[in-house]
């Protein structure tokens, strides 16, 4: 009898070795990404809650600089812009940024990425990037890439966390959050952040160049059975960084904006409903030495003002017919727009405002097992208070995902639209602010297709694409913004390859290359290598990011290697702390600018102590 | 809730995976509970659990809890309405663990971000149940 015993003791034993490894399996097959992710949206770039942990990522712009393809770069005035391999910036408009599932949007820029393009990613479970394509399901302003976040579930949490971050240039960031649940399956989640952040001060000619900033965060949600209620808060105040003056010589002035959002789901006899407010302000101000150059001449400080309030309505449901897959969906938005201008002692005001209609309808067909088709249609309806013209827009998406043996093949054929945002439509080139109104909406054409081939270790993909538009809109100097008649397209070819050695051990690799029609205006070659490793307590995570050398309206700017890396130490499973350095060898990308012959780069060098506690 | 029935179709073959992890946790922990006992008779109070508990061979899922020989309560209401303390209770939420804490031996549930497992010493005394050694990680006095 003491022989079967122990036998039993000893497999038990076993088992139980094994418990830690099927909960470390069970996170991972839990991930929450893996839930939302839309396969048939594109081609998906995912940042798991893990791997935002182990890059002991701080903010949106640590993620959305690794996105295979894509720089994530600096603009004059402080605010983050992308361009991709060889082009110039991507309007802020055709780059959507959703919290769950709540579209970020602005009246006067199209996107509110531009103001939370930095913000924290503490409260964020994990994140989606969809480039060069769109669901049109996922809202009714298109683009071209959205970026999905998603925060975390009190589910999940059912407790407190307290992070604090310090770094060598003295900037100092809190985050805390709480997540409960009740006895009446409700829940609520609570969060908030506050960072003061530092920049290195560079000089132009002989001026401090800073982009400094602080911001404040505050998140809420609360849900019981069908229903959740989110809102939300992002207070920005940023320095000025070389600002919009003739000769880039900035003596003061900055940005102030906080935007606000409240959000209201409900499923109701297998319809979702969506209602939102969004309430936007936006408070420019550039001071200079050089003057800034108005339509009224030269100004000492020129001031703007937007005020943004939006509200939308959504509404969506799903039909399943044996093979197709019917989804359909419309929705409604209010967007009003508010402008003040300053020029020194005179002084412009402007308003107006859009009602968007939209109705969609998507379908899915599987042909087999390892076919799928997708159709996508969504008519969009502008209709403008006054002065601008209304219009009816078109979107349309055919994909389809096939696999063959152990590859999937993606191909995508989008034809879409940017609509010219008010900040657009009423140029501080005039004075009184007044509406272009024969600005056309920029028309682009994307086709993708990718393989990828999948393996138990390792994962390797290549894409190849090509965008052409046409109507472009562009700033000039002298008329404002106008619409570029000409053609243009752009070609790209990309490599990913991901290796696992286990669950803890992974290596990924992208390559890009891209083509611009128009000529370079930005690195036309990207190298990623990113590589996250555990020993022991410790996570240890490395990246490359190499972009070639470009040439910018005559500055030559040199290849660059933005080495950043993180190592985390667990000292029990509720506390950890960090160090986090970015751009390590102090030879990251520089961005160039018109109207000055240096190069400024986009990521300071800086060494990041972070302390996490779980209670 | 929502993000579930938006793209469930799309998840169901996803979780699929989760899932059977979960089965393994189960079972694993059911065998150390039982470690002689050649079929667990099992009630569990939600549905989607219940599914997972059939694949595991050696469970016999039971319709009334008394005839049980463990319990495992997804819902407080479960264990506010029934007169069930007298049985092994074992919880899949950490409010439960926490609520019930008198009444459970333990619990397989998400909290801080990660999934957890954690054994009641005085209730597995109680109910007499003595863990293999490597189980002892697990096993709290009080949550």
């Amino acid at each position: 009898m003491k022989k079967p015993l122990s036998l039993i003791f000893t497999v038990l034993s076993l088992f139980a070795q094994d418990l830690d490894m099927l909960l470390e399996k069970y996170k991972k097959e839990s991930e929450l990404s893996k839930i939302t992710k839309r396969d048939s949206a594109g081609f998906v770039y995912v940042y798991t809650r893990e791997d935002l942990e182990r890059m002991q990522a701080y903010s949106l712009k640590d993620i959305l600089k690794t996105i295979p393809g894509l720089n994530y770069t600096i603009a004059p005035n402080g605010l983050y812009l992308f361009t991709t391999a060889s082009t110039s910036h991507i309007p802020p408009a055709s780059v959507r940024l959703y919290i769950n599932d709540h579209d970020l949007s602005s009246t006067s820029f199209g996107s509110a990425l531009l103001v939370w393009g930095d913000m924290p990613v503490e409260y964020i479970d994990h994140i989606e990037v969809y480039k060069n394509s769109s669901s049109i399901e996922f809202g009714n302003e298109p683009g071209i890439i959205t970026i999905k976040v998603y925060t975390k579930l009190p589910e999940r949490e059912e407790g407190k966390k307290l992070r604090v971050v310090k770094d060598t240039r003295g900037s100092t960031g809190v985050d805390t959050y709480i997540a409960k649940t009740f006895s009446d399956c409700s829940s609520l989640f609570f969060y908030l952040h506050a960072y003061n952040y530092n920049s290195k001060v560079y000089e132009n000619d002989g001026y401090p160049i800073k982009k400094d900033k602080k911001d404040f965060t505050f998140y809420a949600k609360y849900r019981v059975d069908d229903f959740s209620l989110e809102a939300s808060s992002y207070k920005l105040n940023r320095d000025p960084f070389l600002g919009n003056g003739t000769l880039y010589h900035p003596t003061g002035g900055g940005l102030n904006a906080i935007h606000s959002y409240i959000k209201m789901d409900k499923i109701f006899k297998g319809i979702l409903f969506t209602v939102s407010y969004d309430d936007l302000d936006y408070n420019r101000v550039y001071e200079d030495d050089s003057l800034v150059y108005t339509s009224l001449g030269y100004v000492n400080t020129y001031k703007i003002e937007f005020k943004d309030k939006i509200f939308s309505l959504g509404a969506k449901k799903r039909f399943d017919f044996g093979r197709n897959h019917l989804l359909i969906g419309s929705f409604y938005k209010y967007k009003g727009f508010e402008a003040d201008g300053w020029f020194d002692a005179n002084q412009t005001r402007y308003n107006n405002h859009l009602n968007l209609y939209s109705v969609y309808a998507e379908d899915s067909f599987k042909f087999n097992e390892n076919t799928l088709a997708i159709l996508s249609l969504k008519g969009d309806f502008y209709r403008y208070h006054k002065e601008v013209e209304s219009k009816n827009k078109l979107v349309s998406r055919f994909g389809i995902i096939k696999r063959v043996n152990d590859i999937k093949i993606k191909a995508f054929y989008y034809q879409t639209y940017i609509a010219p945002q008010f900040y657009t439509l009423y140029s501080k080139n005039d004075y009184p602010l007044k509406t272009d109104p024969n600005l056309k909406y920029p028309k682009i054409t994307i086709a993708t297709v990718g393989f990828t081939k999948k393996k138990r270790n390792y994962k390797v993909s290549l894409k190849f694409g090509i965008k052409s538009g046409k109507d472009k809109i562009v700033y000039s100097y002298t008329q404002g913004f106008v619409n570029l008649s000409d053609k243009y397209n752009f070609k790209f070819v990309e490599l990913n390859y991901k290796y696992y050695l286990d669950m803890y051990n992974k290596l990924f690799i992208d390559i890009e290359k891209g083509e611009n029609s128009k000529g370079n205006f930005s690195p036309d070659l990207y190298v990623n290598l990113r590589m996250f490793n555990k020993l022991g307590n410790f996570n240890i995570y490395n990246e490359l990011l190499y972009k070639n050398s470009y040439e910018y309206y005559g500055v030559e700017v040199e290849s660059s290697i933005d080495y950043n890396a993180a190592i985390k130490y667990r000292i029990n499973k509720d506390f950890s702390i960090g160090l986090r350095g970015e751009n390590i060898l102090n030879s990251g990308f520089k961005q160039a600018y018109t109207k000055t012959d240096n190069t400024f780069v986009v990521t300071d060098r800086r060494f990041i102590i972070n302390l996490e506690y779980l209670f | 809730m929502k993000k579930f029935i938006i793209f469930l179709a799309f998840a169901v073959s996803l979780i699929a995976s989760a899932t059977k992890i979960e089965k393994e946790i189960y079972s694993t922990i059911l065998k150390g509970i039982f470690p002689q006992k050649k079929v667990v008779k099992v009630w569990v109070d939600k549905d989607s659990k219940r599914k997972i508990f059939r694949k595991i061979p050696f469970i016999k899922l039971i319709k009334d809890y008394k005839n049980a020989d463990i319990v495992f309560i997804y819902k407080a209401k479960t264990l506010k309405n029934r007169k069930i303390d007298n049985k092994i209770i074992f919880v899949g939420k950490y409010r439960l663990l926490k609520e019930f804490q008198d009444m459970v031996i333990g619990g397989f549930f998400w909290q801080k971000g990660r999934p957890n497992i954690i054994f009641l010493r005085k209730n597995l005394k109680k109910h007499k149940i003595t863990l293999p050694s490597d189980f002892e990680k697990y096993i709290e006095d009080r949550v």
